[in-house]
């Protein structure tokens, strides 16, 4: 009979602690994912504020393209349609999807300085040549640090305590930002006389 | 993957012949002391030092943590670098920015700006929080220059100025072959606009660009820019006069400099910085305080991010 209440506390004391303990762990693993989610989040607004800069750039370039190659236009036309598109876009994958449109076209645009050589000895062409390259660098280098929080939001809420804690935080997995190849502008050129 | 890279690096450092204080301490990675001791530890040491070495020739590792210069393709004299590097620990120690020179061979293949972002990603040059780095590398034979700038001083040296200080200062020299006086021309410039823009003055005799060319693809953009080279000059005048007055010569500092006062701080500093990782021995004009001290105030950096500033061409 006393061992049988000391059996019965002891196994009570053993489920509160487990409990307590799976609490805790869930509590932790629910906080985790939120802060998670938010470090996505605030790497995707970074990412943007470059997908911005570029987005202003445009206009720049499509105006100083257009002095010289004039019979340009389908391809003028198209980089200032996706730049629209851009704009119009919203949501991550909407803007990812946006901005590599942005940057077939643009890498077609910046093609032509081949065939206008007075576009390419353009001084205002070469800056903006040279801003357009910097900041797809820095597309990339926050695309990198986005996809890292991405990678480590998913692999936290794929876990079986993770699991429960994510969809109790309401935290769904996040896309990665591909990179795409073939729409990469390479305006990797050289003005070097 | 890290941990490996690391031991790449220092043991790289070691086969290129400068003097590493403590090899057994850099080289065996944390669980080969446990269970190995005495001639065993020796011999597993030797062994891993010479499967790394094989693999750090196949694919070198490079390293900007030990140097200012660092110059992986042999083609800066040792007066030149000297010259650089002096002019960078003045850069760092008045204006707080880590600038770091890196030459390499050749990227086998690869985006000049992407090494250089992996190397400074690594590093983490530039203070946390302030990212003042900026590291300016050079492929010999892929005939390519690239510089990267910490977040922190993106808005000191844009994009478009660093693109023009390349054409106008790294090419030319290059051009020549002259390495070490491309580089030096362009760091000089660009030494001198971050000292303005932190508010401090670089010793006289750092000079603004002899060999500039002038030419009228400035564009609009040009008066500023000549505008601060006259700023500079002014400031050099002023800053001889006043080292006249102090009775101190400004002397060139590939020679023994005569500003006594900046080097005995800089010998203080490296009595006081034990860590010791390379010296300054071999390099001419700085012998004097050569013997196994260590970084001087360099060295210290760790956690600077760098954002994807910068720019870079070829010649």
């Amino acid at each position: 009979m006393k061992y049988g209440l000391i059996a019965l506390l002891v196994g009570l004391a053993i489920v509160v602690c487990g409990v307590c303990g799976g609490g805790c762990m869930l509590y932790s693993s629910y906080k985790t994912a939120i802060s998670l989610d938010e470090e996505v989040k605030a790497k995707w607004s970074d990412v943007e504020v470059d997908l911005q800069r570029r987005y202003d750039l445009i206009p720049n370039i499509i105006e100083t393209v257009k002095g010289y190659a004039k019979h340009e236009k389908g391809i003028i036309e198209t980089v200032a349609e996706s730049r629209t598109k851009y704009f119009s876009a919203s949501g991550p994958a909407a803007k990812q999807e946006a901005s590599a449109g942005l940057e077939r076209a643009l890498s077609r645009l910046l093609v032509l300085q081949e065939q206008y050589p007075d576009l390419k000895a353009n001084q205002q062409f070469q800056n903006l040549t040279v801003s357009l390259e910097g900041t797809e660098n820095r597309i990339a280098e926050k695309r990198r640090r986005y996809n890292e929080a991405v990678r480590q939001l998913n692999t936290h809420i794929r876990g079986p305590i993770g699991s429960i804690a994510a969809s109790w935080a309401d935290v769904k997995p996040a896309e990665l930002f591909e990179v795409q190849e073939a729409a990469k502008v390479a305006p990797k050129v050289d003005f070097g006389d | 993957m890290n941990k490996c890279e690391l031991v790449e690096v220092s043991l790289d450092a070691s086969a290129r012949g400068r003097k590493v204080n403590s090899p057994e301490a850099d080289v065996s990675p944390g669980g080969l002391r446990t269970f190995a001791s005495g001639r065993t530890r020796t011999w597993l040491i030797v062994l891993a030092v010479c499967l790394v070495a094989a693999r750090a020739s196949a694919a070198p590792a490079y390293s900007i943590k030990s140097d200012w210069v660092n110059d992986y393709a042999g083609v800066l004299s040792a007066d030149g670098k000297a010259r650089i590097r002096a002019l960078l620990q003045e850069v760092e120690q008045k204006a707080k920015a880590q600038i770091r020179v890196l030459v390499i061979p050749t990227t086998g293949g690869r985006d000049l700006h992407d090494l250089l972002m992996d190397i400074g990603r690594e590093s983490g040059l530039g203070q946390k929080g302030v990212d003042h780095g900026v590291i300016v590398g050079v492929a010999v034979q892929d005939r390519k220059w690239e510089f990267v700038t910490g977040q922190g001083i993106e808005d000191t040296l844009p994009d478009t100025y660093l693109y023009s200080v390349g054409q106008e200062y790294l090419v030319p020299g290059f051009r020549n072959g002259d390495y070490a006086g491309g580089l030096f021309n362009g760091l000089a410039v660009i030494g001198h606009r971050i000292a303005q823009a932190e508010g401090v003055t670089l010793s006289g005799s750092i000079p603004i660009a002899p060999q500039r060319r002038v030419s009228g693809r400035h564009g609009r953009g040009g008066g500023g820019f000549f505008s601060c080279v006259w700023f500079f000059l002014l400031i050099m005048i002023v800053g001889r006069i006043v080292g006249a007055s102090r009775g101190r010569g400004y002397g060139r500092w590939s020679g023994r400099s005569g500003s006594g006062g900046f080097w005995t701080a800089m010998m203080i500093g490296s009595m006081l910085n034990s860590r010791g990782r390379s010296t300054w021995g071999g390099d001419s004009g700085f012998s004097g305080f050569g013997g196994g001290s260590g970084f001087g105030s360099g060295g210290s950096f760790g956690g600077g991010s760098f954002g994807g500033g910068g720019a870079g061409g070829s010649w």
